[in-house]
């Protein structure tokens, strides 16, 4: 547990004084790890004691305790890792090859047989994507409803019939919404395929088809912030298109 | 009803001499309301029983009817400054939409296999979204066609039980239009929302939804601001016919 969390646990019992001392923390993270507690009350223009009553509240056993907590903070602070460029190409050519070896006849098949295809996603990248893949499919001949809001996903499941189509987009494949839902279709027969990262996640395990990507967590120098390249998406959506067009193409030719 | 819309309606059975008299008309609206048959025929150079005949076609039973229209037309054109003016154009909207019989285009609409949405540009997006998330809580799953390339290259999976809506502010945007055609050769139900005047989009389509023409509005930045809001107080009065459309079948069938 770092500084920010606690704060966060107890902020509905911190006072006018208490945000005044955080707020100067916050801004001075490092110049206060050489602070004594004289010093910081009077940075912060408050006394001893309201610094003290400060560091009770946030649970610390007292100032020394803090300037702990401080070090420790600074030393875990997350550096980007100059080979993270490198890793992340070479986790975009391992997708695109996944997906041009995938077997996906199966998933075809159902696309076929299905009266309509649906799509959701989880965030903003992943609903993009959807789009996407939506317009993608239209040079197919085939006609993909993108289901945006929250609202939208339980109406357009009450109009889903067994045998449906859905592509559910997720990065992780642990998003608790995403995964209840893709529960709640799976009851109803509904043919899911999931389009997420590689690896132990409860979507893969839900649904009937699995395309993945390979991803990996990125730090960007901020604590508490981490960036996950989510562009694999993108060439599964594009690649499956186009197999599904050589496909159809195929079976004419025969 | 404007007597745009009575253009609009009658448009396919306009003769070319009713087409130069509405060609004059709609340039000099104010002038019209106070000529005489005679003057009229000659400044469009047709015979005075050619403009007589335009009058019936739109409905009326002669020149002075149309007269006294155009002149009723105006009265209710006039704004008083621009606030009023946009509380007009909504008002109008409901008043028209609450007004129109909307069962043949309901009926055409729930007999189709596939329901598709046309437009382009920003305004158009989002009113095609909106107009998608409203139909899907009565459980009809509209498909909003993406602009661009997209949109020609669905027009061959279209087919005559698709009903297809096709959304341009000015009636006149040649992609859609374009479109429109295309979808008339696959047979396909048409339905425009336009601009509340005469345009290529409505004479293409089975019908025709409209909203009020609206002045533009300069903004600090001296933009000039178009309200689009008529829009979406449209979808939302067409969604509650609809609504009551569905209730007044249901009583039917059970009755029936």
């Amino acid at each position: 547990m770092n500084l920010d969390d606690l704060i966060q646990e107890n902020y509905d019992l911190m006072n006018d004084n208490d945000h005044r001392i955080w707020q100067y923390i916050c801004r001075h993270r490092e110049e206060c790890r050489n602070l004594s507690l004289h010093q910081l009350a009077d940075a912060c223009e408050v006394s001893t004691t309201t610094v003290l009553r400060f560091l009770k509240l946030i649970q610390m056993d007292g100032y020394s305790d803090f300037k702990a907590f401080l070090k420790w903070d600074s030393l875990n602070r997350p550096a980007f890792n100059q080979h993270s460029i490198e890793q992340n190409s070479f986790n975009l050519t391992r997708t695109i090859t996944s997906i041009q070896q995938a077997d996906c006849s199966e998933l075809f098949r159902r696309m076929d047989q299905a009266d309509r295809l649906y799509a959701y996603g989880s965030g903003a990248v992943q609903k993009s994507v959807a789009k996407i893949f939506k317009n993608y499919l239209i040079f197919a001949g085939k006609l993909l409803h993108v289901i945006e809001g929250a609202e939208e996903r339980i109406m357009a499941m009450r109009q889903m019939k067994e045998g449906d189509v859905v592509f559910l987009f997720s990065l992780s494949g642990n998003n608790p919404v995403l995964n209840d839902y893709a529960q709640k279709l799976r009851k109803k027969g509904i043919y899911l395929t999931a389009i997420c990262q590689d690896g132990v996640n409860d979507l893969s395990k839900l649904c009937h088809f699995y395309l993945p990507f390979f991803t990996q967590k990125i730090d960007v120098g901020h604590p508490g912030s981490a960036f996950y390249s989510s562009a694999g998406m993108l060439p599964i959506a594009e690649t499956l298109v186009l197999k599904y067009i050589a496909c159809k193409y195929q079976k004419h030719s025969v | 009803m404007a007597i745009e819309e009575l253009v609009n309606q009658n448009y396919k059975h306009f003769s070319e001499s009713d087409r130069a008299v509405w060609a004059y008309l709609s340039k000099h609206r104010s002038e019209c309301a106070e000529m005489a048959i005679k003057k009229m025929a000659q400044k469009c150079c047709v015979s005075h029983s050619a403009v007589m005949r335009f009058a019936q076609r739109l409905g009326f039973h002669g020149f002075a009817e149309l007269k006294l229209y155009l002149k009723m037309d105006e009265q209710k054109v006039t704004a008083h400054n621009e606030l009023t003016h946009i509380c007009d154009l909504y008002q109008n909207v409901m008043n028209s939409m609450c007004e129109k019989d909307c069962d043949s285009l309901f009926d055409a609409f729930d007999r189709a296999k596939q329901c598709y949405i046309f437009g382009e540009g920003m305004v158009q997006a989002s009113i095609k979204k909106e107009f998608k998330r409203i139909f899907m809580s009565a459980g009809q799953i509209l498909y909003d066609v993406p602009s661009g390339e997209e949109m020609y290259n669905l027009v061959p999976m279209t087919g005559s039980e698709d009903f297809c809506i096709l959304i341009s502010v000015s009636g006149e945007n040649k992609k859609i239009v374009e479109i429109a055609r295309k979808l008339r050769i696959r047979g396909g139900t048409l339905m425009s929302i336009t601009k509340n005047r005469e345009n290529t989009l409505s004479h293409l389509c089975d019908f025709c939804l409209y909203i009020d023409e609206s002045n533009y509005f300069e903004t600090p930045i001296h933009w000039q601001y178009e309200s689009t809001t008529s829009y979406f107080i449209l979808i939302d009065i067409l969604f509650f016919k609809y609504l009551d459309y569905r209730q007044r079948k249901e009583t039917e069938h059970e009755l029936g």
